[in-house]
């Protein structure tokens, strides 16, 4: 169990700065995940947070306690890495009892905490079996089992199941949150994948070139993302983009595109910015729906001009003028390509993202 | 206790640096020094020479020793023949080599040529020194009318070397991902084709070190040039073997100055080819 | 002319058979995906078709030609390497113009010049001509490895896992982007994967392969409203299709299936005579997420069942219970909120359930017309 806080860490290479000014605090107990593309610093962060780098600048404390300088040995943290780094020339037992037997634990504690993992981890049977005869979904069980051994604190997670089956993966995934919900423990994990991060985490810390995006549990990070990235590469579906106008009209915001045959939309603001210039508006395609292009109360008119059908939904995609929308519909639904369709939104879904700092308006 | 550390590392990497150039050191100072300085039986060592010379290498190209040397009686003797001698075997047995261990190198590693013994035996030939075979090797090179000619050397030259040539091309061909060549054949290569223009370009520079290593190889080999031949053809390190005269015994300081033209070629092959001893090719290919 | 078809072909290493009498028919301007897990003899499938492995049994024919015995020069094939396989030592528009210097028939320098700046054109990577694969981020080596196959302009282009070393949100991008470029060029596209998402989003129609063997091949919409096995069953949809043992009964002229928690009856009648053949045996019940009804939406009749977990998606919710013992998940729409350890009704949308005998062959299909009901 502990609490980690990194406060206003830093770290540089030469002259690039890999992670800049993060600050995250992360509660004891808590599933959190670390998500952002390649490049965003989430490993670097992860690897700060494990002692295998030291910040250039900046605190990191577990439960109040600096550790900037403290040896990965003495963190007392598990791992958990895509290449599982397992030892093959030992049997699954002898991999998982590593941690206690360089603690040179009695024989017999040994045996039944190995025991005990692996009733967990439902490998029990494989114990005995050498590594090389098991699979790799099996092989990455013993990995996690390896890192719990010791009973850490802190678990960090770097893409463990990057390498498994699609599948699998998936449950992998619900075993994952399971195990975590069962021993209470604090789980760091880091991934490219939302759809990883939204599944398992608690809370997800969003990353981008360095910066933290934004720190949110899964239901705020989709819903109400902070700025214009989050909104873009959380959902497993891209949000739709297109550049507005905004004007005020009382309480309101009238946004107008500049697209032809647009109807303005309003939205009610939740909070609203003066001084930026130009903006762009968001909406899910989940929140956009299909209607006669005659329709009066339409928004914007399109033709269809490609359909992904992925099984329990379809993915309408269209121009409109000359931008790109998606549209996520009943299986059923099957427009032709070319044919023209009308969009109808639901203005309570609406984003705007202001160009200049990317950040969320509405 | 960093610095102490630090102290012992720098200590000992120069005690190593010391004992690995000291002898290049001696080499040089001594192929400048006139006769007299030549040895400590004057009672002095000369660690740099007082009076620096070429009279050395006059010596060694044909010229009579001259000022402090005039005592030395001996014949002229001339050391040409035996560096262009070195020059051709060397050269060609190391392109033999070359030619060949890189081809094997890569059936080996790209089409698993001769199953998985070829690549062990091949090692293998390496594995007995020269000297134990060098008797029958000369039986057989008399045999086949190879004794005592340049051809003979060259072809012994490219036989020795060929093991490493293997052994190196082949680790260097291992980490080109098969999928390159293979992109090359759908591309519209022939097998040869895919091997020059997508693979080779490649492994330049390991082609380059190894080409390297098996030319010093062949350069200062002593023990096959003077088996295998001594009469008619001579090789520069069994030259300067020879070097004697009848009043002084072995003439440190001709050898010295033949020593030092040796190194040359080595040396400037090194610098030749030092671009492409450069790495790093290879990353962008493949996916990580 | 870039119809494909595989006629028993069978491929062996060693002992190992990847390919097994495999038979296939792809179509002139097909997006064919190949879907399989890991180890399925997806990638040998492809380098047979294009020539870089030699198969023990059966013809390859592309556009009517037998090629089985051509080099892959000879067949007009293309292909992308799951590892890309990009020159390093060569830049971008080298790597692009490599394949057109290599012919029998020479292209002259102006002509090689033109069509690799098309195709530049066409991936958006003219301002990458210059750069060496060392210096290009992950999206754009593989548009060059694509451009790289388009510069031949051949009658067939295979893909082999393009986007799986790609960012989640990138492999998103390309998804339409590969689909609209296969739609311009008309030409026939094989591509392979193990992501079923891709395979669903992209293909005219997908072929499950499993241990050399093909599963099934037909639209989208068989492979996953009409799986013909559980493998397909639960290799194409994310999550995977859940799958109940229950047990099979006949009485009084109607079929029981029982399980704990889960009882189901039918009037036996034609339609159903496949399902009674296996009277005493223990069937599989396939319910997909979406198809799992929870609280509210649920019958009265339905079992309770606790929650295990619940992962918010954003635009869905999955739930995972335990039903009987067994995990099985459900999908719903974003706005419900339950928690762990909560027990809920569960229950199953009858028009859309599968039954699969024990070898794992499909024996009924709901298919909408919901034939069995919840017995009390």
């Amino acid at each position: 169990m502990a609490q980690i806080r990194i406060q206003n860490v830093t770290k540089t290479f030469g002259k690039f700065d890999a992670v800049q000014d993060l600050d995250l605090e992360i509660e004891d107990g808590t599933f959190v995940a670390l998500l952002g593309p390649s490049g965003c610093g989430k490993s670097t962060t992860m690897n700060m947070l494990s002692g295998l780098l030291e910040p250039t600048r900046g605190e990191i404390l577990f439960d109040g306690e600096v550790v900037n300088t403290l040896k990965p040995g003495d963190r007392n943290i598990g791992f958990v890495f895509q290449n599982y780094a397992i030892f093959t020339h030992m049997s699954a037992f002898d991999n998982i009892a590593f941690g206690l037997k360089v603690r040179k634990r009695p024989k017999e504690e040994i045996e039944q905490e190995v025991r005990q993992v692996a009733q967990l981890l439902g490998i029990e049977e494989m114990l005995d079996r050498r590594t090389t005869e098991l699979s790799v979904n099996d092989l990455q069980k013993v990995a996690i089992g390896r890192s719990m051994i010791t009973k850490p604190g802190i678990f960090l997670l770097d893409e463990p199941f990057s390498n498994l089956d699609a599948g699998f993966r998936s449950y992998m995934r619900a075993e994952l949150k399971k195990l975590q919900r069962e021993l209470e423990q604090t789980m760091i994990y880091v991934t490219h994948d939302q759809v990883e991060a939204m599944s398992m985490a608690e809370r997800i810390a969003i990353m981008d070139r360095g910066r933290l995006q934004q720190y949110g549990t899964p239901d705020e990070v989709y819903n109400q993302p902070a700025n214009r990235f989050v909104a873009g590469f959380v959902g497993s579906t891209m949000m739709n983009f297109l550049p507005t106008t905004l004007d005020h009209t009382g309480d309101d915001l009238v946004l107008t595109m500049p697209v032809e045959g647009a109807r303005p939309v309003t939205v009610h603001p939740r909070s609203a910015e003066d001084g930026d210039d130009a903006f762009t508006m968001g909406i899910r395609p989940e929140h956009i729906e299909l209607v006669d292009p005659g329709s009066a109360a339409a928004w914007l008119r399109g033709t269809v001009t490609l359909i992904e059908a992925l099984g329990p939904r379809n993915i309408v995609h269209l121009t409109s003028d000359r931008y790109v929308l998606r549209v996520v519909v009943a299986p059923t639904v099957r427009p032709r390509i070319g044919e023209a369709v009308g969009l109808e939104l639901d203005s309570r879904r609406v984003h705007v993202f202001s160009d200049a700092s990317g950040k969320a308006l509405v | 206790m960093k610095a102490l550390v630090t102290a012992a590392r720098v200590a000992l990497i120069s005690l190593v640096l010391v004992i690995f150039l000291f002898p290049v050191y001696w080499t040089v100072t001594m192929a400048f020094k006139p006769a007299d300085e030549w040895t400590p039986t004057s009672g002095k060592i000369y660690w740099l020479p007082d009076q620096p010379t070429l009279d050395n290498f006059r010596r060694i190209f044909g010229g009579t020793p001259g000022g402090s040397a005039s005592f030395l009686v001996s014949t002229p003797i001339n050391a040409t023949d035996s560096i262009v001698n070195s020059l051709i075997t060397a050269t060609f047995g190391s392109l033999l080599a070359l030619v060949v261990g890189t081809f094997t190198a890569y059936g080996i590693s790209r089409y698993r040529a001769g199953g998985n013994m070829l690549g062990f035996s091949v090692l293998q030939l390496r594995m007995f020194p020269p000297i134990a075979v060098i008797i029958p090797v000369l039986f057989l090179w008399t045999y086949l009318h190879l004794f005592d000619t340049r051809l003979g050397l060259i072809l012994i030259y490219g036989a020795v070397t060929f093991p490493f040539v293997v052994w190196l091309m082949k680790s260097f061909f291992d980490e080109v991902p098969r999928e390159i060549s293979e992109a090359a054949i759908v591309d519209g290569c022939t097998q040869f084709g895919a091997f020059w223009k997508s693979v080779l370009p490649l492994v330049k520079g390991g082609l380059a070190t190894t080409a390297l290593f098996v030319f010093i190889l062949n350069w200062s080999d002593f023990l096959i040039a003077l088996v295998l031949a001594g009469n008619k053809i001579v090789t520069a390190p069994v030259f300067l073997s020879q070097i004697n005269s009848a009043a002084t015994g072995q003439e440190f300081g001709s050898r010295a100055a033949l020593g030092v033209i040796l190194i040359t070629p080595p040396l400037l092959l090194s610098i030749l080819i030092q671009k492409h001893l450069v790495r790093g090719l290879t990353f962008g290919a493949i996916k990580r | 002319m870039s119809r494909i078809q595989i006629n028993g072909v069978t491929k062996q290493f060693g002992e190992v058979t990847a390919l097994d009498r495999i038979d296939l028919d792809i179509a002139d301007g097909e997006f064919f995906c190949v879907l399989g897990p890991p180890g399925a003899g997806k990638t040998t499938l492809l380098r047979t078709i294009v020539g870089l492995e030699r198969p023990e049994a059966g013809r390859v024919l592309i556009g009517d030609t037998d090629v089985t015995d051509l080099v892959p020069s000879e067949r007009n094939v293309s292909i992308v390497f799951q590892n890309l396989a990009l020159y390093p030592d060569k830049t971008v528009y080298d790597n692009l113009a490599f394949p057109l210097r290599q012919g029998k028939e020479k292209v002259s320098k102006p002509e090689i010049d033109r069509r690799v700046k098309e195709t530049a054109e066409v991936l958006q990577i003219t301002p990458l001509l210059k750069r060496r694969p060392a210096r290009l981020s992950g999206g754009e080596r593989q548009r060059v490895a694509i451009g790289r196959c388009l510069v031949r302009a051949p009658r067939v282009y295979l893909l082999d896992e393009p986007l799986s070393a790609l960012d989640a949100l990138l492999r998103l991008q390309m998804r339409a982007e590969l689909k609209y470029l296969q739609r311009e060029l008309g030409r026939t596209l094989v591509y392979v994967t193990h992501d079923q998402v891709e395979a669903m989003s992209m293909a005219d129609r997908i072929c499950v392969l499993d241990s050399g063997h093909v599963q099934q091949v037909g639209l989208p919409d068989d492979v996953y409203n009409r799986p013909v096995n559980t493998f397909v069953a639960t290799t194409v949809g994310m999550p995977p299709m859940n799958l109940v043992h229950v047990g099979l009964e006949a009485e009084n002229g109607s079929l029981q299936l029982r399980a704990e928690a889960l009882s189901l009856s039918a009037p036996l009648d034609a339609r159903l005579e496949g399902v009674a053949a296996h009277t005493g045996e223990q069937l599989s019940v396939g319910v997909r997420p979406e198809d799992v009804r929870l609280g509210a939406d649920a019958p009265s009749s339905s079992p309770r069942c606790r929650v295990i977990a619940v992962e918010p998606l954003g635009g869905e919710v999955i739930v995972d219970l335990d039903f009987d013992g067994k995990i099985i998940k459900a999908m719903t729409p974003p706005d419900v909120d339950y928690r762990p350890d909560e027990v809920i009704p569960v229950g199953f949308d009858l028009s859309r359930i599968h039954l699969f005998e024990p070898s794992g062959r499909s024996v009924y299909a709901a298919n909408g017309v919901a034939a069995f009901a919840q017995a009390s």
